[in-house]
């Protein structure tokens, strides 16, 4: 008996999400975001919005949710309208 | 990424050479624009602490990078940062040093093409070369999003520092040769219970890595244009992945983090208390050779031991900088260790030519 897949979950597009960094000291609302790309994508680009440090990968926390959500899915898949994302770094103490 | 345009129209540039007589040249690499945030960041800092620029943003001002001074070596010795708002202009020197971790990327193509010398070892210089046509056009590309920002406006409390100076000592290190420092810090005092707080932090995790933030608040002196950081408490990374030599910090840690801060905002009537800092723990003691032995020759008479894991390591410095690389160039970050003699050790990690640097500490005795 074949496997049943669920159906892809529709992609919400364009999106509007604000964003902070693990500080909580800075907060930006971001419209017209295109759902389609990919988490990882729009991690380094909201980073960049942040003024935080390019160089390193991030990573997204949807706070509604409270999930890390998956680099290689669309964003527009994973969260819902006006989401709040954590950015956060994929770095370690050590 | 933008490419950094010295006023004298040339790009900056960082040269790797080899450690050899012959000095050969191994590789360039383009300084660019996000490789200076934190000098920009430290520079902005130092301009408020006498008085110059203002509240808002390190990158609302205007940024220019000025050459330094060259050797006969045709190398800069540093550069200087300008920041300005078209009234107060100020300005701060930065060493090659500070540009390390641009030298680090080079270094890494050059390993992957196989054309580093054996033993991985490079000198390198700040150079900069005429600007190539190619560069001139290279801006950042534009977000295809509107973004909106909520961020609230840095707040300096106003206090005494006097006051401050006057009801703390300085914390003590046993274990290592008092510092030197000819340009005293932006000051740091700990409340009471804090450092001892954050000790238990960097120790909770025993033999792996363990560690939180620290929390404060960003003050003014009422008597000069000086600002001083307190340390109120310590918040424990609940939820890190902690290891043997590393502690991560999970989106539920933070999510905690700023849970327990929201609420000591509220709770304490502290509406501007902020992550100031971060603290964690190398529990492990330096390594031993091969006879199994981890103290130096002269260890028996030598008064301070040599040897210590109370050090910031590359990740460290790359944890702090995308932590607190946004424009918050006051953090600081406490690391306990061992020294070879099974003491424990601590260094508090400041942003001084745009690595991090030991300093002092203060603690507030009542």
């Amino acid at each position: 008996m074949g496997a049943v897949h669920a159906p892809a979950k529709p992609v919400i597009d364009p999106l509007r999400v604000f964003a902070e960094d693990v500080t909580g000291s800075k907060l930006i609302e971001l419209e017209g975001i295109d759902g389609h790309r990919k988490v990882s994508d729009v991690a380094q680009s909201l980073a960049g919005e942040l003024n935080l440090p390019m160089n390193s990968p991030w990573a997204l926390r949807d706070e509604k949710s409270a999930r890390m959500l998956d680099d290689d899915l669309p964003l527009g898949q994973q969260i819902e309208q006006d989401a709040r994302l954590t950015v956060i770094p994929r770095s370690h103490l050590g | 990424m933008k490419p950094v345009t010295l006023t004298n129209g040339e790009t900056l540039t960082v040269d790797l050479y080899s450690k050899a007589e012959d000095a050969k040249l191994l590789g360039r690499e383009t300084v660019t624009v996000g490789d200076l945030a934190l000098a920009r960041d430290e520079t902005w800092r130092e301009a408020l602490r006498v008085g110059k620029l203002d509240e808002r943003e390190p990158g609302d001002f205007a940024l220019r990078v000025l050459p330094g001074k060259v050797t006969k070596s045709g190398r800069m010795e540093d550069y200087i940062l300008e920041l300005s708002d078209g009234n107060d202009v100020y300005q701060r020197r930065f060493t090659t040093y500070s540009l390390a971790p641009v030298a680090r990327r080079r270094a890494a193509v050059l390993l992957e093409a196989e054309t580093l010398p054996e033993d991985g070892a490079y000198h390198f210089g700040i150079t900069s070369v005429p600007r190539s046509t190619r560069d001139q056009g290279n801006g950042e590309p534009k977000s295809a999003a509107k973004v909106i920002s909520h961020t609230e406006p840095l707040v300096l409390e106003e206090a005494p520092l006097h006051k401050f100076l006057a009801n703390s000592e300085p914390v003590p290190c046993e274990t290592a040769e008092p510092l030197e420092e000819p340009q005293p810090p932006l000051p740091v005092f700990f409340a009471p219970g804090v450092w001892e707080a954050a000790f238990e932090c960097a120790r909770r995790g025993g033999e792996n890595e363990s560690g939180g933030v620290l929390t404060g608040r960003l003050l003014r002196d009422t008597a000069s244009p000086e600002i001083f950081l307190t340390v109120d408490a310590c918040i424990e990374a609940e939820f890190a992945d902690e290891q043997k030599l590393s502690v991560t910090f999970s989106g539920e840690s933070w999510a905690k983090i700023r849970e327990v801060l929201r609420f000591r905002r509220k709770r304490m009537n502290r509406p501007n208390e902020r992550i100031v800092g971060a603290v964690h723990g190398h529990n492990f003691l330096p390594s031993a050779d091969k006879n199994g032995v981890r103290t130096c020759e002269v260890c028996t008479v030598a008064k301070y031991c040599s040897r210590t894991t109370a050090v910031a390591s590359t990740d460290d410095f790359q944890w702090h900088a995308s932590v607190f690389g946004g424009g918050q160039p006051w953090a600081v970050s406490l690391i306990w260790g061992f020294t070879a003699r099974g003491q424990d050790d601590w260094r508090l990690y400041h942003l001084n030519d745009a690595t991090l640097e030991a300093r002092t500490a203060r603690r507030l005795v009542r």
